[in-house]
């Protein structure tokens, strides 16, 4: 087990805050996370090269999304449902550290957040996404746009401070 | 969003860390030993993985050996089975023995033995590792098998042989025709056998699966391939059991009933019925050969089933007391039913909460007989609304469906409906 986190817990962990960035909360969520692993990971099959570790973080995501349904916390933000126009350029990332992503991801609103990292990290699609979250495909829709346009902004600012035109 | 973009933004991520948060062992540790009370899993098969491991890495480490001094390797079949069948029962690490003088098979331990030590020592703490898990499952597996108690009576097991969709599905290869197989197929047969270890790997060439366990040298490939055939020789296969919880069906029906005399009279007409069930579903996805019981995945569902029946009813009752506005009498009879409509809400639990509508068919008629007392109220002298509590012998019709009539045959049941009478 301490070899198991000795070589995960440091990209698991990462996961884990990409949704839950408060270090607290993130903490317990983690523990909760590597009980569940160590519990069943007799279920795990391996598949090659990383499944280990695609298996373990899907436990991770999991165990956040349902903290973060029992506490409620991104259904805060689906106030109107109105999709604002997407941009249509996607701001550049070259040049931003992966760090620097994470952080400005974690400054996202709850729901923009929680949605982002599903569409984008976990490649799922609005249908799936509204299951899992338990919201309409309407609203992940919108949740992503936003999340989209206030990362954007965000990606412009860092950028310009960074690497001024 | 662009695809690019997201694949970009993924790439970017993949491989970030973060310093990881302190985990409280203790903590964990308490919470593993109270889960040991629940683990439900094949009591056979931690040993039996640690002894594939263990062949695996025997046979793994004696790849390099092999690929290092092929000349010295067996040259026919019936040697290379005497290795492969010594290698697979006694998987124990040799004693270090002079060489020169050993037999050949003693001789392959000792090379295999010496590979491990000098290649492997990344991949022997990748095993203490695997042996840390597996002592541990198998802890758990002792004192569960102690606990472990026949299943509750509705639970049901089923299992579906199933073909293997995996993509490592591993071709079924007989010693007699290895080497043919060996230059053909070199896909790694060994993968599924780190299936349930902690064998992680995400960088660097620490872990097991990163042995090429042959590369077309064909004698070679044979030794390994017989020797790990002899596991691989498996099936796969899906097991589902079935936690069902059935609700009281109630069959609502239209019928007409047509006197033969004051207190004798038969009947036939329509009947509905909506059959609910709740079920908790486990299904195991694992492989058997003839050595070992290997869990691959498992899922968790809770299911709800609804499944809409319509029949016909045929009955003769006789009336035991009655007046202008109640009647009471006791029939019997039979039912023919078909399943028209079913649907199933499937809530995958675990490993991720998802949730999927089914639909659900049972092609045989399902028939019945029963016996009952009813009790009826007539609006006028032709139009009645009945009660009819009673008990019925629901017939086997071979579905695979858990249903009331499937699990409680011989039952209670309610019927009410409206009645037609022609005197």
């Amino acid at each position: 087990m301490r070899e198991f986190y000795s070589l995960y817990a440091e990209r698991l962990g990462a996961i884990c805050s990409r949704y839950i960035p408060d270090k607290d909360d993130m903490k317990d969520v983690f523990q909760e996370s590597l009980i569940r692993i160590f519990t069943h990971i007799s279920d795990f099959s391996y598949r090659g090269e990383g499944s280990l570790q695609a298996w373990a973080s899907r436990i991770v995501i999991n165990e956040a999304l349902n903290y973060l349904k029992e506490t409620k916390r991104y259904e805060l933000l689906l106030l109107d449902d109105v999709v604002e126009e997407t941009e249509d350029e996607d701001p550049p990332i070259e040049e931003i550290p992966p760090d620097e992503i994470q952080r400005m991801v974690s400054q996202l609103p709850t729901g923009y957040r929680t949605v982002f990292n599903l569409y984008v990290f976990e490649d799922k699609s609005h249908q799936e996404i509204a299951s899992l979250l338990g919201i309409k495909e309407r609203s992940s829709a919108s949740q992503l746009s936003r999340a989209k346009n206030l990362l954007a902004k965000m990606i412009r600012y860092y950028n310009d401070k960074h690497h001024p035109r | 969003m662009k695809e690019q973009w997201k694949q970009q933004m993924r790439q970017k991520m993949a491989d970030y860390k973060e310093p990881a948060p302190e985990v409280s062992w203790d903590e964990i540790d308490k919470a593993l030993a109270a889960n040991k009370q629940q683990v439900k899993t094949v009591a056979m098969w931690p040993r039996r993985i640690a002894a594939a491991v263990v062949v695996l890495v025997t046979a793994g480490a004696g790849y390099y050996l092999l690929n290092r001094e092929q000349q010295d390797i067996i040259e026919d079949t019936a040697e290379t089975r005497l290795i492969e069948g010594t290698i697979t029962q006694e998987p124990v690490i040799p004693q270090k023995e002079e060489v020169s003088d050993l037999p050949i098979l003693a001789k392959a331990k000792y090379k295999i033995q010496q590979a491990i030590e000098e290649q492997k020592a990344e991949a022997l703490s990748a095993i203490s590792m695997v042996e840390d898990s597996v002592e541990q499952l198998a802890q758990v597996v002792e004192e569960q098998s102690e606990v472990q108690e026949p299943e509750p009576q509705e639970t049901k097991t089923q299992e579906q042989p199933r073909k293997s969709s995996l993509p490592e599905a591993h071709p079924t290869i007989y010693p007699s025709d290895f080497k043919r197989s060996a230059s053909s197929d070199k896909r790694l047969m060994a993968k599924v056998y780190l299936s349930n270890a902690m064998l992680g790997n995400n960088s660097g060439n620490s872990y097991i699966e990163l042995v090429p366990l042959y590369s077309g040298q064909t004698q070679m490939a044979g030794l390994l391939q017989v020797s790990l055939n002899n596991d691989q020789d498996t099936t796969e296969e899906e097991v589902h059991q079935l936690d069902a919880h059935h609700h009281l069906p109630i069959h609502f029906g239209l019928v007409l009933r047509y006197a033969l005399s004051d207190r004798w009279s038969i009947e036939g007409g329509l009947s509905y019925a909506l059959l609910t069930s709740d079920i908790r579903q486990t299904s195991n996805i694992r492989q058997t050969s003839t050595t070992s019981i290997t869990l691959l995945r498992q899922y968790d569902a809770d299911i709800e089933q609804r499944l809409t029946y319509i029949g016909i009813p045929v009955n003769v009752s006789y009336q035991l007391w009655g007046n202008r506005r109640f009647n009471v009498y006791a029939s019997v009879g039979g039912m023919a039913e078909k399943m028209v409509k079913g649907k199933r809400y499937v809530e995958e639990t675990y490993p991720m909460i998802q949730e999927r509508d089914e639909s659900v068919s049972i092609r045989p008629l399902q028939f019945s007989v029963n016996g009952r007392l009813g009790a009826e109220f007539l609006f006028i002298d032709w139009l009645s609304l009945y009660a009819e509590p009673g008990v019925g012998y629901w017939f086997d019709n071979g579905s695979d469906v858990p249903t009331y009539y499937q699990d409680k045959p011989f039952s209670f049941n309610l019927n009410v409906g409206l009645r037609f009478t022609i005197k």
